[in-house]
């Protein structure tokens, strides 16, 4: 039953990983006028025909290709995703570092995402064609129509620059001192009591993840809205209020269970594409995390630390992909086979 | 609404030379008219459509403007005057009635540098969509058509690409190809193909078991006609509607790779990164980043009206999302 | 116990104004079955969602009276006609396999109007259940479940819609309306999505709740034959309005009004002398374009200039049969 499909979806998701491990592995190594010991020199300054053979040697580069391949997948599987060529630290150490950072901040933008879109896909539904309908479709429609880092920009020169509500820049400022922990800052807070440091890290947190979860509290509201309206017209409905049920109870029983069946696939992979799609809002923000990290390994050519960040991209993508399957197995009844 | 779904059983079209040539030039003509009374039934309905016109105006300002750039901008675009740096809109204090929307940091000229940055994204967006629904359709029509090991290494493909988000996938691209028009639109379509191809393999499939297609079948035609003349025509809608679609989502990416500087390059204005360099300058000089990303808001927006607009006329069943 | 005088509901459209329900008047009696019919679209259905208040939207109850029970119905406050909805009248639908919620178990809705209208709380019931609500609930449809014919019902009781047959399902909705001993049961075509067996077990199984807990009940059909057999009777209903209304064998054996032959002449019988089927020709009107007068009279072979005129009058042929014709003496 539910279980042997949760077993099978997680099977098929093996051979997927892999394939992007492989994928990524060949794009960045068979990419011309990429000597990944070229580029280091170019960092290091005056290298002796030595050293760079030396280099080679360490990173595996004299090598032929299915032996670099293979090198290269067994050390993804024992979490070892090279070194970084600039940095000279290990890719996994550097990645693991931001993480926390990534994934707090697309936690708070689903957390805003859906503080904002189910109220408003429920209304919009139930009052369909009425003013706050029509007003809160519209503003979606420019919720999904809205550049990300445009959205960023005119946030920070309305709330951050003009009105001086919320900053504009990073996760605490120095100023305030915080013991990490966890590495989630909002964890970390609670956990030592420094409530100083939560207030300010919730105030950083708010700008960033407004404007990460504003296209999706768009889509969400829109899906939520169009999926109650599809219920709304089913029998089973009528049969609710037939039975005596007031209208309270009918659609937030009745329809709503119903309604957000479809929906839930849809917010957990939208977490995917928070944690994949936040290269643009962290650079914007200056949130340091996975995404400003790797938005400056491709901008210095990094190769290894890109290589690390797009195969952990991808593997999070995965996930919530899987963590989708799964929430809808358990949601719909349907699903008993 | 429903004519347009008619496919004329083109059996006797097909023109195998026992036929006379009279029957299959009537066929032609009917098919014509066919073709002819959809058009103008669609122009109807697009008229009634208030917001998918007032969409397609927009695009077609755009459009105009794009390509008439060099005739109508009002300063030089490339160059600008030390003495005009940060020089601000022309109805705000300071500002200058010739530099309309003032100048950025470099005292150009704002609104001419937006002008010409339509045309790379306008160009990016249009040319991705192509090249991604050229190359899905195409795949995805031999792969629903066929199945076999063409769908099986196709499909798991799309699959494996699905894996990746958009934007970094797009940016691994860049990076290793570097920056550029072309290399953009390859870095975009890379991925952006995919759709097109699951939307096409799926239509085709459930094309490819009705009785039309069967009918031709058992006529004769040869597989390359029935996908072609018989099963594409019917399909042609969906893939309108998503290309219309992707298109604003193609231009918001090619506005984000150039914000992130991996874009046409730094010689060529586009709004991406002109919205980048004006963010440095945000607190004084508000205009800079803001007007292009309106400029983008407003094209975006108005495809995505046309879009919704047309996958209410054209495809009611509402398979796109 | 029923009344319902010149009940008229409205739909506005963008064609026009569809009249679905024109001023139709009707009655019925304790422990009296009803048969409601008509073709498809001709208002029978809003006609029962009507008696509920159920009309969706942008459709309006826009006059008449709804006595029940020596109380008219479209008074009522919201909350009064909550408590009427699935106590006093239940209604069983057309389709049973999108009627029950899918996301909830079978058991846990048959329940719920138990437990909305409180009844596990009245003394009667907690003398026979028990006082433990939970578990007085459980037995009172295991007990429901158990006389619709639903078999096992302990364990059908845990199961969701999709697991059931539609018969079985019907069985279900069955349940659901009798689950609070209503006193009026509104029947919309409980049997035209299920096999003809089928039909014929549902059909039982409303006439014995009939003659068991003496519940009225309305059915509303497309075959005449079902009604012939099952109604006290029959009222045959034609684009909105009401045509012939009489006692069931009156009404079979001496239709009077032109739809109500044809309707007749239309059933395929196995038994007898082997005769054509004569449908009736033409279609059910749009109802956004009526006109005065008869709205059967284009598909009438008897129709005259009259027909066309005005609204046709009412006409008592025997004691209790009544037919709107003008051909009729």
């Amino acid at each position: 039953m539910k279980l042997a499909r949760i077993l099978e979806r997680i099977l098929v998701s093996i051979p997927i990983m892999l394939g992007i491990a492989i994928i990524v592995f060949l794009f960045m190594r068979l990419t011309p006028g990429a000597d990944p010991v070229d580029l280091m020199m170019g960092e290091a300054g005056h290298v002796s025909e030595q050293e760079m053979e030396a280099l080679r040697q360490e990173f595996h580069l004299d090598k032929p290709i299915h032996i670099q391949l293979y090198h290269f997948l067994s050390g993804c599987l024992r979490g070892d995703l090279g070194t970084s060529y600039i940095k000279r630290k290990p890719v996994t150490t550097l990645i693991l570092e931001c993480l926390p950072a990534t994934i707090e901040l697309a936690l708070g933008a689903l957390f805003i995402a859906l503080l904002i879109s189910v109220p408003i896909g429920i209304i919009s539904a139930v009052k369909q064609y009425s003013f706050i309908d029509r007003a809160s479709m519209t503003a979606a429609f420019f919720g999904i129509s809205m550049p990300p880092f445009w959205l960023g920009i005119i946030l920070i020169i309305v709330f951050s620059a003009s009105l001086g509500l919320f900053p504009s820049h990073g996760r605490l400022p120095f100023t305030v001192g915080l013991e990490t922990i966890t590495g989630f800052y909002v964890l970390d807070s609670i956990l030592t009591r420094n409530w100083a440091a939560l207030a300010s890290t919730l105030q950083h947190l708010f700008l960033p993840s407004l404007a990460l979860g504003a296209a999706t509290a768009a889509t969400v509201a829109r899906m939520i809205r169009s999926s109650m309206l599809e219920v709304l017209r089913q029998d089973y409905i009528v049969l609710a209020r037939a039975k005596g049920l007031t209208e309270y109870r009918v659609i937030v029983k009745h329809a709503l269970r119903n309604a957000l069946i479809p929906t839930v696939t849809i917010v957990a992979l939208q977490l995917g594409v928070f944690l994949g799609g936040n290269m643009i809002v962290e650079t914007v923000f200056g949130w340091p995390g996975l995404g400003r990290l790797v938005v400056d390994a491709i901008q210095r050519r990094d190769f290894p630390l890109v290589q690390g960040a797009v195969i952990i991209y991808a593997f999070t993508f995965v996930m919530a992909n899987l963590l989708a399957d799964i929430i809808y197995t358990f949601v719909n009844p349907k699903i008993e086979l | 609404m429903d004519s347009k779904r008619i496919s004329i059983p083109s059996s006797q079209t097909a023109g195998t030379a026992s036929q006379p040539l009279q029957q299959n030039m009537y066929l032609l003509a009917i098919k014509l008219r066919l073709l002819r009374q959809n058009c103008q039934s669609f122009l109807r309905q697009l008229c009634r459509h208030p917001s998918a016109l007032l969409g397609a105006l927009v695009i077609i300002l755009y459009l105009l403007a794009a390509v008439f750039a060099p005739y109508i901008i009002p300063q030089d675009p490339f160059i600008g005057q030390l003495g005009n740096r940060l020089l601000p809109p022309s109805w705000a204090e300071g500002g200058q009635p010739e530099y309309l929307l003032g100048c950025d940091e470099l005292g150009r000229d704002l609104l001419s540098r937006i002008i010409y940055g339509a045309r790379v994204s306008i160009g990016v967006g249009f040319l991705s969509v192509m090249v991604s629904m050229a190359i899905g359709v195409t795949a995805g029509l031999a792969a629903g058509y066929f199945r076999g090991w063409f769908d099986e290494v196709f499909s798991r493909f799309a699959d494996l690409l699905l894996a990746f988000p958009y934007l970094i996938f797009a940016l691994g691209v860049m990076m290793v190809t570097g920056p550029g028009f072309w290399n953009l639109i390859m870095a975009l379509s890379f991925k952006g193909w995919v759709e097109f191809f699951r939307l096409t393999r799926g239509e085709t499939l459930s094309e490819k078991t009705k009785e039309y297609v069967e009918a031709a079948k058992a006529s004769g035609q040869g597989d390359l006609t029935i996908m072609l003349s018989e099963i594409l025509p019917n399909i042609v809608h969906s893939v309108i509607v998503l290309g219309t679609l992707r298109m604003g989502y193609m231009i918001i990416m090619e506005a984000s790779l150039s914000f992130l500087g991996l874009g046409v390059g730094t010689r060529i204005p586009a709004w991406g990164s002109m919205i980048a360099n004006g963010r440095q300058f945000m607190l004084n000089a508000w205009w800079i980043s803001t007007l292009p990303g309106l400029a983008l808001l407003i094209l975006v927006l108005s495809i995505n009206l046309l879009g919704e607009g047309l996958r209410d006329i054209l495809d009611p069943r509402l398979k796109i999302d | 116990m029923l009344k319902i005088e010149n009940l008229s509901t409205h739909f506005p459209t963008e064609r026009g104004l569809v009249k679905a329900v024109n001023n139709v008047s009707l009655s019925l009696g304790r422990g009296e079955i009803l048969g409601l019919v008509g073709e498809s679209g001709c208002g029978k259905s809003m006609t029962l969602l009507s008696i509920l208040r159920l009309v969706p939207f942008p459709g309006k109850i826009v006059g008449g009276k709804i006595i029940f029970n020596g109380s008219d119905i479209l008074q009522k406050s919201p909350a009064e006609m909550r408590r009427i909805r699935g106590k006093e009248i239940a209604m069983i639908f057309q389709d049973p396999m999108t009627t029950l919620n899918p996301v909830f178990k079978v058991g846990e809705q048959i329940g719920e109007a138990l437990r909305i209208h409180g009844l596990m709380e009245e003394k009667a019931f907690r003398l026979k259940y028990g006082s433990n609500k939970r578990h007085a609930e459980k037995k009172r449809v295991l007990e429901l479940m158990e006389e619709v014919g639903i078999p096992s019902p302990e364990v059908r009781y845990q199961e969701y819609p999709h697991q059931f047959s539609g018969g079985m399902q019907q069985r279900a909705l069955i349940a659901i309306a009798l689950s609070c001993n209503p006193k009026l049961l509104l029947a919309d075509e409980p049997t035209t999505a299920l096999d003809v067996t089928i039909q014929a077990q549902i059909l039982a199984l409303l006439e014995q709740i009939n003659r068991e807990h003496g519940t009225s009940i309305i059915l509303v059909t497309h075959d005449l034959g079902v009604a012939a057999e099952f109604c006290h009777r029959i009222a045959v209903m034609y684009a909105g309005i009401l045509v012939e209304e009489g006692p069931t064998e009156a009404v079979i054996e001496r239709p009077c009004h032109p739809y109500t032959r044809g309707l007749l002449r239309s059933i395929p019988r196995i038994t007898g002398e082997r005769k054509r089927i004569e449908p009736i020709p033409g279609n059910v009107p749009d109802l956004a374009g009526l006109g005065e007068g008869c709205p059967f009279a284009p598909r009438c072979h008897l129709a005259r200039a009259a027909c066309r005129r005005n609204d046709i009058p009412w006409q008592q042929i025997a004691a209790n049969h009544k037919v709107r014709c003008l051909n009729v003496t």
